[in-house]
């Protein structure tokens, strides 16, 4: 162990103890050896880095690395035998290369990266490895603790969180345009400004993929069966919401928020009848014509045969996106207008 | 100190969800949260939070770090509950389906937002006067200040020790008695105030402290000490006259709900083992974030008088109400056939319902008292329906609202005659020992009979009393006639229905009153 965390945990012994002792009555779980390898492995790592970067910052890091840890550790969320390994991944691969930028704000970053790292992990198809690696290669280029936190929400985003894109836009206005461009795995040499411009106008468009003209095609699949971990018991249809759609079935509703980044469902109050559209297959946006299964715009066309029976469709609110549905799946179907 | 304490942490809002809204909007912020508090910089997570949720926050505070209480008697239903029955006297034993409380702490809390009065009754050693002390750290005082300014109550209490001392220097010096200043007890001026062991106070200081309670100031020597807004918490080791001294009627009558404290069970012998290897206090650990200003608690009330009352529900109380006070052999004029008529003339009850014998004893819910019910009891009752329907996270009071709060306001204000046949019914035995259980009984069986009645849809009174709240201005002679014309043969119908029971007898009067007030109407118009 790092000889200033020995220290620390030295001075103040008997406080650390009764800490232990007073986590350990709520969470039976943690046991001295769980506890002991974080301390030893991911925290130790924490601590060294920061003592390093800053000189005498162990007396602060050191505390708020054992706290957490008891916390965490009492929970089952990083360890040995954590129930998924992405905090104890943002603990080796994220906080020891942010040094510095722990030793100002220890509580601050280990906590809020730690929370972050159990959201993006529960979130259904969301890529923690993708935040984990995007913290990991942009963080230590923050000048800020800010900067790191607003990087993380931006990631959060690119990884999947689609319902955080409004407000990650907003974070990487706050990062240095270099670290936001890399974040949205635009080239190096793009311009921030363009390129946040076209994020914000097309929720399909990719910084990094090659300029393509506009065309029908399927953009996303979302949603499955419960029993293959969707949310659906019976195929869902769709209608459409401010924001987002709404996704019904007999069992309830669900706002579908999707994506070029991801997609996420969130449980929804079922509306009343008729306060809504109905979700059926009616009229269709201008321009789109269904022949047989083949959903035809101008040259463009899309089979859309492997979706049985079309249930319903709904356009997004700014046009960009039609989400279908058929009884033959449990999945939605999102084409891009755009 | 502790960087992210256990003792301090909070239940994360929202505390009872409720089903999301149409439309939602997401904050990156919430990225951020998580099994971690945010850093001393957001330790106080509930700052923000709407004072419902705050106070919850409180509930599940208490309830998960500092009383061992794992009583959940105030049952809440989202569909059908589990129903099983037990033992050898088939007690029932309900696994409510929806979020539900433990009166112990729950009805304090009630009392801290609406600055009322409780008492904790229950044996020695249960968490009375600890649970007490937890209401004046909610208010924002320091413990050692909370405890100092608790009054312990003992035989030989004096006014002096309660209220406070003529300054000894004025008292040889002065030549009237302004001039004498009075030492007031620190106590006085606090805006909770913990009366421990209540019952053991002499009969002339209870008097001394009745004026503090029931009108908000303090008299020594003819000067006046007047007190702010307060919750009142009183404890006692048994309500029934065991304490020390008889507690005065009038004083009883000023506590507003009586909570018990159950019996602890063994099973969490552990959390105790806990509390006293690691040395926890938990009244030293409140958190910043449940604890409330001046000014929130006043918010409070504001807004727990502004949930609305519907009507159907408001009907549901009258009709409960209206069973008790009513005593046909009380009186020979109508409006004295009471049982306070009864009572002040100091009949004989046993004689007095001996005589009772032309109902069905056992359906008529008024033969299950021996009183009725004050407008002091039904204006706490109305408060607290509010206060439980605030705490809910609603703004509308629901049936089930009142259900749970009214026996802890009616357990001590509504006397039961345990020699009625109702208690003598297989299976109601146990009502005679268990008032809470009995008054949610009586107020279900007034619920199935007001149903029964179909009072929500045929309500003949209510209708004649909602046509005449609209007002008399532009009413013509002919139409008070034919509404007189209306009381009169609604009453000729039910006094051909033969017997009377509480709430026929409340409609009567109110007709009697509407018929006065268009009588007197009627005389007016034909001056004019």
């Amino acid at each position: 162990m790092n000889p200033a965390f020995a220290r620390v945990l030295a001075s103040a012994r008997a406080d650390f103890n009764r800490r232990f002792s007073e986590a350990r009555h709520r969470y039976p779980e943690l046991t001295p050896e769980r506890f002991a390898a974080v301390l030893q492995g991911p925290g130790d790592a924490i601590v060294a880095a920061a003592e390093q970067a800053a000189p005498g910052s162990a007396a602060a890091v050191g505390p708020a690395v054992y706290d957490a840890a008891l916390l965490l550790v009492g929970q089952r969320l990083v360890g040995p035998d954590a129930r998924h390994p992405w905090i104890q991944a943002a603990w080796t691969e994220v906080l020891p290369r942010l040094g510095g930028l722990v030793a100002a704000a220890p509580e601050r970053l280990i906590a809020a990266l730690s929370n972050a790292a159990v959201q993006v992990a529960a979130t259904p198809g969301a890529r923690p490895q993708q935040w984990i690696a995007l913290l990991r290669d942009l963080g230590p280029t923050c000048g800020s603790a800010e900067a790191v936190l607003a990087l993380g929400q931006v990631a959060a985003w690119r990884s999947g969180l689609s319902h955080y894109r409004t407000g990650a836009l907003a974070a990487a206005d706050r990062l240095p345009p270099a670290v936001a461009l890399a974040a949205v795995q635009a080239p190096a040499d793009s311009d921030w400004p363009v390129v946040r411009t076209d994020l914000q106008r097309n929720v399909w468009y990719d910084p990094g993929a090659r300029p393509e003209r506009p065309r029908l095609r399927v953009a996303a699949r979302v949603g499955a069966f419960r029993g293959f971990g969707g949310v659906f018991v019976q195929p869902p249809r769709v209608a459409p919401a401010p924001g987002a759609w709404l996704t019904l079935t007999d069992e309830g509703a669900w706002h579908l928020i999707a994506d070029a980044c991801g997609a996420t469902f969130h449980r929804a109050e079922r509306p009343d009848e008729g306060a809504t559209p109905p979700a059926t297959v009616g009229h269709w946006p201008d321009g789109l014509r269904l022949q047989g299964a083949v959903l035809r715009r101008g040259r463009d066309e899309l089979d859309l045969g492997d979706l049985g029976a079309l249930t319903s469709h709904a356009l997004s609110s700014d046009g960009s996106t039609l989400a279908v549905t058929g009884d033959g799946t449990h999945a939605v179907v999102l084409i891009a207008l755009t | 100190m502790a960087v992210f304490s256990l003792f301090q942490k909070v239940s994360q809002a929202p505390t009872n969800p409720q089903p999301a809204p149409p439309a939602r909007a997401f904050d990156v912020a919430d990225l951020y949260r998580g099994p971690l508090a945010d850093g001393p910089a957001a330790e106080d997570p509930a700052g923000a939070a709407p004072l419902d949720e705050k106070l919850r926050q409180a509930y599940f505070w208490i309830v998960n770090s500092a009383i061992i209480s794992p009583h959940y008697d105030v049952e809440y239903n989202e569909g059908p509950a589990g129903d099983f029955t037990v033992g050898d006297t088939r007690s029932r034993l309900t696994l409510p389906s929806a979020q539900s409380y433990s009166s112990f702490v729950l009805l304090p809390l009630l009392t801290f937002a609406t600055r009322r009065k409780c008492l904790f009754i229950g044996g020695p050693g249960r968490g009375k006067t600890a649970s007490a002390l937890l209401m004046g750290i909610l208010a924002g005082y320091p413990v050692r200040e909370v405890r100092r300014a608790m009054q312990h109550g003992h035989p030989q209490m004096t006014i002096a020790d309660l209220l406070g001392n003529p300054l000894p220097a004025d008292l040889v010096g002065a030549q009237k008695m302004e001039d004498i200043r009075i030492a007031w007890r620190k106590w006085l001026g606090l805006r909770v105030k913990i009366i421990d062991e209540y019952n053991r106070i002499p009969t002339r200081t209870q008097s001394a402290l009745l004026t503090v309670m029931g009108d908000g100031y303090a008299e020594l020597l003819d000067h006046i000490f007047e007190c702010p807004e307060s919750a009142w918490y009183l404890t006692a080791n048994d309500d029934q006259g065991g304490g020390t001294y008889q507690v005065i009627e009038a004083l009883r009558d000023r506590i507003d709900v009586i909570v018990q404290a159950l019996a602890f069970n063994p099973r969490f012998l552990g959390d105790l083992l806990a509390r006293i290897e690691d040395d926890v206090r938990p009244e030293e650990a409140v958190p910043r974030a449940i604890v409330f200003t001046e000014a929130e608690i006043d918010r409070l009330q504001t807004e727990i008088r502004a949930v609305a009352f519907p009507t159907d529900v408001r009907r549901r109380i009258e009709f409960f109400a209206s069973q008790f006070e009513f005593c046909e052999l009380g009186g020979a004029q109508f409006e004295y056939k009471t049982k306070d008529t009864a009572r002040l003339a100091g009949t004989d009850w046993a004689a007095l319902s001996a005589q009772d014998n032309g109902r069905d004893r056992l359906k008529d819910l008024g033969c299950q008292t021996r009183n009725g019910l004050s407008v002091r009891n039904l204006m706490t009752l109305l408060i607290y329906a509010k206060a439980m329907a605030y705490f809910r996270g609603h703004r509308t009071v629901e049936l089930e609202d009142v259900r749970q709060v009214l026996p802890f306001v009616l357990q001590a204000k509504l006397q039961p005659d345990l020699e009625a046949p109702f208690f003598d019914a297989p299976g109601n035995a146990s009502l005679r020992q268990d008032r809470i259980g009995w008054l949610r009984r009586l107020f279900d069986l007034a619920c199935t009979e007001y149903d029964r009645l179909d009072l929500d849809r045929d309500d003949p009174a209510g209708a004649l009393a909602t046509e005449f709240r609209r007002g008399l201005d532009g009413v013509s002679e002919s139409e008070v006639r034919g509404r007189l014309a209306r009381i009169e043969r609604l009453i000729g119908e039910w006094a051909r229905g033969g017997k009377l029971y509480g709430h026929l007898y409340d409609d009567l009067l109110q007709l009697k009153y509407l018929h006065q007030r268009y009588t007197n109407y009627l005389r007016w118009l034909k001056t004019q």
